[in-house]
């Protein structure tokens, strides 16, 4: 499949396309970051998708019954899937000059939103970020980290 | 009542109110995990006897999440597999800078739903200050002990009946918890410091989703 190399450009046009308005600063920020690592990105990707428990001293007050699966490391899947496997599922995706980061982006967040309970605009933002850091960290090396922790069982 | 489904269960989650005639509602982010499959249950009308608890069939309306602000605690929901109308009063929405610190407040919601409280519960307090959070969010700080299942419920000017914030919790002199816990409830994490993030991040959530607010 073709290695998309990280436009800023195009990302930012992204950002400002796709992503909701109270999201873009934070996924924008990503962008702007030098350096960055994958664990960075987690931990702006689960701020967007409200995993990080604990807000200093605020105690919040749901019932917490709410369960533990993670819409973050779903995105990643999806992304690992796409990035790192031959699977079906993306076989047209991933023809020779198809894929711009908006299409995937759109792609993903369709398959991420249709499976879980929520609109497209939800997910757009972490799904951006996610993306971001495959390009950042390269196609190859983020393949070869996330493989023990995303790579389906045989 | 907002709640999820837990195989043929309903467990209640938090609080979640009307708030646009297309058939949306506000709640706290906090009070879901964009996974689960989330429903409401309508209150009784709180000025008649209601059952305190509630067992058996409930009516449970699917909804979906529409736009999610985790920063500033508020989502957007929106019911599906249903066309809802509803009446939601004009002019309901306050403004973050007119109401004043010293102002009564009332806010609804379902505490201890978790546990067998059902009857949706009206309580007050006034403003006790404006502050910041860690991230930067406006919030009403009041005099009041929100407790597990507040969260998303709408807090309410006295004087003006508008709707001004959406509970979120309260302070804790222990942080989260992590201490002793009794029957699931953790120790040190009561205060009467309470927290509402400002209507302006919901009113920016229906206007991301298109809605007039």
């Amino acid at each position: 499949m073709c290695d998309l190399p990280l436009d800023v450009d195009e990302f930012r046009s992204l950002i400002g396309e796709l992503v909701p308005a109270h999201q873009q600063s934070q996924v924008l920020s990503a962008l702007e970051l030098p350096g960055a690592t994958e664990t960075d990105f987690d931990q702006l990707g689960t701020a967007l998708t409200g995993e990080q428990s604990g807000s200093g001293f605020i105690f919040y007050t749901s019932t917490g019954a709410h369960s533990k699966v993670s819409l973050w490391v779903a995105i990643k899947a999806e992304m690992y899937d796409l990035f790192c496997t031959k699977s079906n599922k993306y076989t047209a995706e991933r023809k020779e000059g198809v894929l711009t980061v908006k299409n995937i982006v759109t792609i993903i967040a369709t398959a991420v939103a249709a499976s879980f309970n929520v609109a497209l605009g939800v997910v757009t933002g972490a799904v951006t970020l996610a993306l971001m850091c495959v390009l950042k960290v390269g196609r190859n090396a983020w393949c070869a980290i996330n493989e023990p922790k995303l790579a389906a069982p045989n | 009542m907002l709640a999820k489904q837990a195989d043929a269960l309903i467990q209640p989650l938090g609080t979640a109110f009307l708030c646009h005639s297309k058939g949306y509602l506000l709640t706290a982010a906090h009070t879901i995990n964009l996974a689960d499959k989330l429903f409401v249950v309508p209150a009784r009308p709180i000025d008649q006897f209601n059952p305190s608890t509630v067992s058996g069939q409930v009516t449970a309306l699917p909804v979906m999440v529409a736009q999610y602000d985790a920063t500033n605690d508020v989502a957007l929901l929106k019911f599906v597999e249903i066309e809802a109308t509803v009446v939601v009063p004009p002019n309901i929405w306050g403004d973050d800078d007119m109401t004043p610190t010293g102002a009564s407040i009332g806010y609804l919601g379902f505490p201890y739903s978790h546990v067998g409280q059902h009857a949706l519960k009206v309580s007050a307090g006034v403003i006790s200050a404006k502050v910041l959070s860690l991230a930067g969010t406006k919030q009403f700080q009041f005099d009041a002990m929100v407790e597990a299942g507040n969260s998303g419920g709408p807090l309410v000017d006295v004087a003006t009946g508008q709707v001004i914030g959406v509970v979120s919790g309260r302070f804790s002199p222990v942080g989260m918890g992590g201490g002793v816990m009794i029957g699931n409830h953790p120790l040190g994490t009561e205060s009467t410091i309470s927290y509402a993030t400002t209507i302006s991040y919901g009113k920016q959530l229906m206007k991301s989703e298109g809605l007039s607010v």
